[in-house]
């Protein structure tokens, strides 16, 4: 590639194609990648005087000035200001992922499934209810049949663009999705999936989830499927597994039942730097660190909870509660420590939430009240 | 003249020219760096630890780069993949060392010779304390902070300081500290 180019791309007075054409040669290896880098380095390091010339530092000082003052006034309200700090962490760790799943949401009671339509409404999905759902001209998008949303029998005509929907599980309820090259989704509480009402040919098949799923690909190997999840993208052509990526969960994990899948972070996939997973095996996204390691697993235990069993394995308490939560719609309080941090294993196949309780309360000595109102709250007691 | 203001001074066109060639637009270079300072002032207790001022503003500029970057991934909906490339070589860009050292050198250079034309008034500051020979215990009366304290931002600074410019911008961070 010539010099000339690349700098014309750089300087931004490159054409369109030609823009694609210096951005595909980037792309085609990692020393194109390397040498215009550089270039564009040497670029921004001769160009100081441009900006220097033109920038307004006097307005830029008023504006920081006024930032100051705002960010004190909201220090002195001291009072409440740890909570608030908390609350903005946590806004921005679900918000990251889920600005595009919240945007013009109305008044919708929390515990009902909805499904967000492309261009904003929010349909209520009643459980075990027969429905049909029509874009704007009239064709038919999907078809709701049980706890079944299907798009495998779509009309809509072969679009240039993608058209998405948003599906979002409240926590104690499940849901299945068969998109439209037939690929089998099912949704576990408290999980939001946004994906193409239709794929389009020569694009990946690429869905967003936040939460946890269990994924029946189809095979097409020439669109590759990826899931993506705030951390981590899953790149399939066609397999069964399970992925749990719930914003408040300190680990992203992936299972992987049959076929292969590769892992990775960066935001286009790269076969040298993606992580294989082999049948059997489950990664761990450690999300503090990103590591991910790999461990061999009992599948079932991962998956058992599409037939609404739960299961877990010397798991922590804490992690067994938070399970509890969403598969149950509750909110559990633990007041010991030493309890949180104990590991459990066992295995319920779709047992009442009262019925895991007693169990409890009968093997291993814990004491607990139960509280219906406001909501029904389990409190958990040494 | 405050000690803050006198780093905005210096650093702001600077980080401001190396977002704008980070992000390819120049109001979203705008808040990326206010948003740098504000930082810089909200956590003032974090320069303790930073030794080389230059490289901590260049690197919390590149990390606010790529926060908005990741930003602009989530909202394009990912519809278009051809916008998603394009961020994802400005992402590359951004990770890369060698291009970083090569930024970054010119920018330590261009801080070199501006502080020479620094304002008179926040010149002053500065040498109050390093040239005008003032004690320990009189910098700890003016500034409100123990005799203690004093010595051990100086020594760590002496630390430090290796050239003329590392000397003068961690000192500089001993006021922005104590501002």
């Amino acid at each position: 590639m010539e010099v000339k180019k690349i700098l014309k791309y750089i300087n931004e007075t490159a054409s369109k194609e030609e823009a694609r054409e210096v951005e595909a040669w980037i792309n085609a290896s990692q020393d194109h990648a390397k040498k215009f880098n550089l270039l564009k380095a040497k670029h921004i390091a001769s160009t100081f005087d441009d900006t220097i010339n033109s920038a307004d530092t006097n307005q830029g000082l008023f504006r920081y000035k006024t930032n100051i003052e705002k960010s004190s006034k909201n220090k002195s309200k001291n009072l409440k200001q740890s909570i608030l700090k908390y609350a903005a962490i946590f806004i921005i760790a679900i918000g990251t992922s889920y600005l595009f799943f919240t945007e013009n949401k109305l008044e919708i009671p929390e515990d009902t499934i909805t499904l967000e339509l492309e261009n904003g409404d929010i349909k209520i999905i009643q459980d075990d209810g027969n429905a049909q759902f029509v874009d704007s001209k009239g064709n038919t998008i999907t078809t709701q049949k049980g706890n079944k949303l299907n798009y495998n029998n779509s009309n809509i005509s072969n679009e240039e663009k993608l058209v998405y929907n948003t599906l979002t599980v409240p926590y104690g309820k499940r849901f299945n999705i068969v998109l439209s090259d037939n690929t089998q989704v099912t949704l576990n509480a408290g999980t939001s999936m946004k994906y193409p009402v239709k794929f389009i040919k020569g694009h990946n098949r690429e869905v967003f989830i936040n939460g946890e799923a269990f994924f029946d690909v189809t095979k097409d190997k020439a669109h590759p499927f990826v899931v993506k999840s705030s951390d981590l993208n899953i790149r399939v052509l066609g397999t069964k597994f399970n992925v749990s990526s719930y914003p408040e969960d300190l680990n992203t994990k992936t299972v992987l039942v049959e076929g292969s899948v590769s892992l990775y972070q960066e935001e286009t996939y790269k076969p040298k730097k993606a992580t294989l997973l082999t049948p059997g095996h489950l990664a761990y996204l450690n999300k503090s660190n990103n590591a991910i390691s790999l461990e061999k697993v009992d599948v079932s235990l991962h998956t058992s909870w599409i037939n609404g069993s739960i299961s877990f394995k010397h798991e922590p308490f804490k992690n067994i509660l938070k399970k509890l939560e969403r598969q149950y719609n509750v909110v559990i309080k633990c007041e010991s420590k030493d309890l949180n941090e104990t590991s459990f294993t066992a295995r319920f196949d779709n047992a009442s939430l009262e019925y895991i309780l007693k169990t409890f309360r009968n093997n291993y000595d814990i004491k607990y009240t139960i509280e219906n109102k406001p909501n029904k709250t389990i409190t958990i007691k040494p | 003249m405050t000690a803050h203001e006198a780093l905005f001074r210096l650093y702001y066109d600077k980080l401001l020219h190396i977002a704008k060639g980070y992000l390819g637009i120049i109001e979203d270079a705008e808040g990326v760096v206010q948003n740098v300072f504000l930082k810089i002032w909200e956590k003032k207790k974090n320069l303790e630890k930073v030794n080389n001022l230059g490289s901590y503003l260049h690197t919390m500029t590149k990390n606010a780069c790529l926060d908005l970057l990741k930003h602009q991934r989530v909202k394009t909906n990912f519809s278009n993949n051809y916008y998603e490339e394009r961020i994802a070589i400005r992402n590359q860009f951004i990770k890369d060392e060698a291009a970083s050292l090569v930024i970054e050198t010119e920018l330590e250079e261009r801080i070199t010779r501006a502080i020479d034309t620094l304002p008179e008034k926040c010149k002053r500051v500065f040498l109050k304390s390093r040239f005008e020979g003032l004690k320990h215990s009189e910098i700890a009366d003016i500034m409100h902070i123990s005799k203690r304290t004093v010595d051990n931002h100086i020594s760590n600074a002496l630390q430090h300081m290796k050239l003329h410019l590392k000397e003068y911008l961690t000192l500089f961070i001993i006021f922005l500290k104590n501002f």
